[in-house]
């Protein structure tokens, strides 16, 4: 029985809504003079170290030849338009490319480098993509192998504190508080959208980058490890690491925006401990 | 019918994120799902971790930067080919 699952939540998003073919005055803010260590490594390794991510007989490569080709009776006929069919299938997903970028990275520079680059990447293996597959989600792991490239090495070290901790049982006790303080359904009842940017930002690249590809991707915790090249159990402890300090970061938000009522006083004036979660020791 | 043995709020609360994740082996989810079903107090974090989850999504970004963006990512694609 699978049906708790975030990893179905993520497979369930909406396809990204952003109409294609919207134009507006060219960008005055060019990114050149500007450009970070990040994007920098991005420009300099990037583009000719591409390569092909499925076989060429992917089922689109019938249409991705730019050359006219022969029909059976040797004339030669007119070209599929590759870069319509690009545009339609690739551009439109940019907005969800964006915010994607920008979950990894945390700085909207690098966020537009890394975008500029998942989309260089996806035109140059655009023959091996599949067109009956979600362009979104292709594009996605495009942008995080990108993103892994550069970052790969910070996120593979392994301090032996995440090795050894699980936070399962701290989030239990964090609950507690919450309901206390009268938060214990604050995420089911106020839009924190905002609040989760902000906590996001201020994770480890090691730990956020976990939660984009579990919590995002809907990756399983052992397609994690394979992607960033370490064990599970480091995975497994990061991501509950992550998602408790996200918690905490909201519920003192939450807590500083007024959704709190104050803690239960008990008569002699000492917080009240509502321990329905009595079983746990 | 399978009979799954109980397990306590300790051990279940332990493998919570396991089970929101789907991750666990179908009998350890049962048993977890068995205790859910039967203490309200480890019922009541599951619900609070699974709404904690639900508000984990992208950042908000302005129309104005995507169509920025947009016209830069063209104009790199036209470079290559586009």
């Amino acid at each position: 029985m699978r049906t708790t699952g975030a990893r179905t939540r993520a497979a369930g998003r909406s396809p990204c809504m952003v109409r294609c073919g919207a134009e507006s005055a060219p960008n005055p803010r060019s990114s050149e003079g500007r450009r970070s260590e990040f994007g920098r490594e991005l420009v300099d390794g990037n583009l000719s170290s591409f390569t092909m991510m499925r076989p060429a007989n992917s089922p689109n490569n019938a249409n991705s030849s730019a050359a006219p080709a022969p029909d059976q009776s040797g004339d030669v006929t007119t070209p599929v338009p590759v870069n319509a069919a690009f545009e339609s299938a690739m551009m439109s997903c940019l907005e969800a490319v964006m915010r994607y970028a920008r979950m990894l990275t945390r700085d909207f520079s690098d966020a537009d480098d890394l975008v500029q680059e998942t989309y260089l990447r996806a035109f140059r293996g655009w023959t091996t993509f599949d067109m009956a597959s979600d362009p979104r989600r292709w594009l996605f792991a495009i942008c995080r192998h990108a993103f892994l490239r550069i970052r790969h090495r910070e996120l593979r070290m392994v301090s032996v504190d995440e090795e050894l901790e699980l936070n399962a049982l701290a989030a239990v006790t964090m609950h507690m508080r919450t309901v206390d303080e009268g938060l214990g359904r604050v995420f089911d009842r106020v839009d924190l959208g905002p609040a989760v940017a902000r906590a996001l930002a201020r994770l480890s690249d090691a730990h956020r980058v976990i939660v984009v590809m579990v919590d995002v991707d809907g990756l399983g915790y052992a397609e994690a490890a394979t992607e960033l090249s370490l064990p599970i159990g480091t995975v497994r402890s990061r991501l509950f690491r992550a998602r408790r300090l996200l918690q905490q970061d909201l519920v003192e938000y939450a807590r500083d925006a007024g959704y709190a009522r104050s803690p239960l006083q008990t008569h002699d004036g000492k917080a009240a401990a509502q321990t329905n979660l009595g079983g746990l020791s | 019918m399978t009979i799954t043995a109980p397990i306590d709020c300790h051990s279940a609360m332990e493998q919570l994120w396991d089970y929101l994740d789907d991750e666990l082996p179908p009998d350890r989810t049962e048993q977890i799902h068995a205790h859910l079903s039967t203490c309200t107090g480890c019922e009541s974090h599951r619900q609070f971790c699974r709404a904690f989850l639900a508000q984990i999504d992208l950042p908000v970004v302005s129309a104005t930067h995507v169509a920025e963006l947009r016209d830069k990512v063209r104009a790199t694609l036209q470079r290559h080919g586009l």
